[in-house]
């Protein structure tokens, strides 16, 4: 049994590619989108727990992804870490707005994302 | 503006511990003429020249200062530009930077030339920090390229287990990906100009022609390899030259329809040389003719090529056919048939085009490459502008100034060509300090069928009035009284001629004036 399942949404193929590598490795299941529709989709087919979303995908943007995801109302909610760029704070902020449960900001530590994917695994175990 | 050939001629006639009196016996001119020539107030050039630079024992070309007269030319447009109107060099303080040291001559201009990049770079980099998305889009880039560079150096720095098909394809990415950083970290840095950002360099139009002219626009070695090919080849027609190509180097020419993809097409696999069906007699002539000179000497053109030590590949590329160019027209118009041609029919062009099969423009190219050695011809200036003033080709071995920088003075009559398509257009033309030239100038007809998009262009070749006698052009014109001469300039910005209705810049201040601040 695995300890979680995560949507990588990420359109840079050796990214995604990394991530992908280390969650597994954690023990997490792990299915990768490469762009803005494809994520909205397959999160309401394999209903992940945690959503690792870019904010730059082809097709519609992160913003767009969730916007879209609650318009589906799917239930539960995927936990959603947002990856951001550095210097762009205002992104951070719409993300909070808009209810995201974490932030990292490119160059990350994919570590540190393992991290905090298994620290909002954990948290809703609890919750 | 005249190089100061007369002040050579005095200091080398003063080494050489001749008086004036002695010098004028042995060429033959009185010692007051060659006392004003000596003072650069009488143009020289062609025999005389010679007959002087041999009892001098100087080399003609060094003597009559072609590179000189280029560097002065070119440092009194970079001196009239606005950029340094607060100095205001005049001519004669030009003349007197590059008679004393052409290398710091060279320096300037070098400088000059780093400044319009940067100048063009800054206007490039203004529309594009207008746009934003440039450089949102790098950064962007450029954090995900170091985001995932990072993943793999933790993977392979923590996971000791790793199989080793999955470390070689991890090291693999890391290599790509490092790769892929180090070229946008490039353009980012070419796009903002930094410390790694490209070096100003000359267009590579600018790097040959330096070459061009550092070289008399005349190669000898060229000149050498036509008149070698020339007698195999008998005739110069369109099958006697697709034959030569056939038996020599077993490449086959087919006439097709280009349309939208050029003129020509070689296949070097297919052996076949491709001439799009809307091309003239002459023009498919000439390319077979420059085929030919690529494919039986490519050693001669890439040692030709490679001396000019230009900066980029692309300049490389275009002097090489620039030169393979030159060899055509001189396998179709050999230099000493051609040049007696040229006398005989006192350069009337459109008869030297019938008999050599050529276009007002290859004529008038031709006649100016006339620089061999004790058979030079008259010596001419050629240019080449579009219908908005732009010049793609310039060459002056006339000592008249050929804008560099900007569009040429607009009552120059290349750009009245246009107003009566196909027809020879002449000018007595008279610059502010009083040196006069014939012009002739007629525009070049695109290929039938390019109208629209094909390249719209007028040539202009000419010679100082001295030498227009031996124009047919000059036929009917009085010379001798140049009150109707056009008065024209070689730019706005440089230009005296206050009252010129024609004016499209303002002229900078004069030498001595006050910067306004």
């Amino acid at each position: 049994m695995t300890a979680g399942s995560v949507l990588v949404a990420e359109d840079e193929r050796n990214l995604a590619e990394a991530l992908s590598f280390l969650m597994q490795r954690a023990g997490l299941e792990v299915t990768v989108a490469r762009d803005g529709p494809s994520t909205v989709d397959m999160a309401r087919r394999i209903k992940p727990d945690v959503i690792v979303l870019d904010i730059m995908l082809p097709g519609f943007d992160g913003f767009e992804v969730i916007a879209a995801l609650k318009d589906n109302a799917l239930n539960p909610m995927p936990r959603i870490i947002m990856l951001t760029a550095k210097g762009h704070e205002k992104d951070k902020r719409k993300a909070l707005d808009l209810g995201v449960d974490d932030y990292v900001t490119k160059p990350f530590s994919n570590r540190d994302v393992v991290e905090r994917v298994q620290a909002l695994l954990i948290q809703g175990k609890v919750a | 503006m005249r190089a100061p050939i007369g002040q050579r001629i005095r200091k080398r006639r003063q080494e050489v511990a001749l008086s004036q009196v002695a010098l004028a016996a042995r060429v033959e001119i009185s010692p007051s003429y060659l006392n004003l020539i000596e003072h650069n107030k009488r143009a020289i050039g062609g025999a005389l020249l010679n007959r002087i630079a041999t009892e001098l024992d100087l080399d003609s070309r060094a003597l009559a200062g072609t590179e000189e007269a280029r560097l002065i030319a070119e440092l009194s447009e970079v001196a009239a530009d606005s950029a340094l109107s607060g100095i205001a060099l005049d001519h004669r303080e030009v003349s007197e930077i590059v008679a004393a040291n052409p290398k710091a001559a060279r320096v300037i201009l070098a400088l000059f030339r780093a400044y319009g990049e940067a100048r063009m770079r800054s206007d490039l980099m203004g529309e594009r920090l207008g746009e934003e998305s440039f450089l949102a889009e790098a950064s962007q880039q450029i954090l995900a390229l170091i985001t995932t560079i990072r993943s793999y150096s933790e993977i392979l720095k923590d996971h000791g287990d790793l199989s080793d098909d999955e470390r070689a394809r991890f090291v693999d990415t890391l290599v790509g990906e490092s790769e892929r950083l180090a070229s946008q970290a490039g353009d980012l840095f070419d796009f903002l100009g930094g410390r790694g950002a490209r070096r100003p360099r000359p267009s590579p139009r600018e790097e040959i022609e330096d070459f061009v002219s550092d070289h008399a626009n005349h190669f000898p070695g060229l000149e050498a390899a036509a008149e070698e090919v020339r007698p195999s080849l008998g005739m110069d027609d369109v099958g006697t030259l697709a034959r030569y190509l056939l038996d020599h180097h077993g490449v086959t020419v087919a006439r097709a329809s280009m349309a939208g993809s050029g003129d020509e097409l070689f296949e070097p696999d297919g052996k076949r040389f491709l001439l799009a069906d809307t091309l003239g007699q002459g023009s498919q002539r000439f390319r077979l003719a420059r085929l030919i000179g690529e494919l039986e000497y490519p050693d001669l053109l890439a040692t030709l090529t490679a001396s000019a030590s230009l900066t980029s590949g692309s300049a490389s590329a275009r002097l090489k056919r620039a030169l393979a160019n030159y060899f055509g027209a001189a396998l179709l118009m050999p230099y000493e048939d051609f040049a007696v041609a040229a006398t005989e029919s006192r350069h009337d062009i459109q008869r030297l085009g019938a008999r050599f099969n050529a276009s007002f423009e290859q004529v008038c190219h031709r006649l100016a490459t006339l620089r061999r050695p004790g058979m030079e011809g008259v010596p001419l200036h050629f240019l080449r502008a579009d219908i908005a003033g732009n010049i793609s080709k310039r060459f002056s071995a006339s000592g008249l100034r050929l804008p560099r920088y900007g569009g040429a003075c607009p009552r120059w009559i290349v750009h009245h060509a246009f107003a009566t398509p196909d027809r020879i257009v002449t000018q007595v033309a008279r610059l502010p300090d009083g040196d006069a030239y014939l012009f002739i100038a007629s525009t070049c007809t695109p290929t039938p069928g390019t109208e629209t998009l094909g390249s719209h262009h007028a040539v202009m070749i000419g010679t100082t009035v001295a030498n227009a006698a031996n124009f047919v052009y000059a036929d009917g014109l009085d010379l001798d009284n140049l009150t109707h001469a056009v008065p024209v300039g070689v730019t706005c910005r440089q230009c005296s001629r206050d009252d010129c209705a024609q004016r499209a810049f303002d002229r900078l201040p004069e030498p001595g004036a006050r910067a306004m601040t």
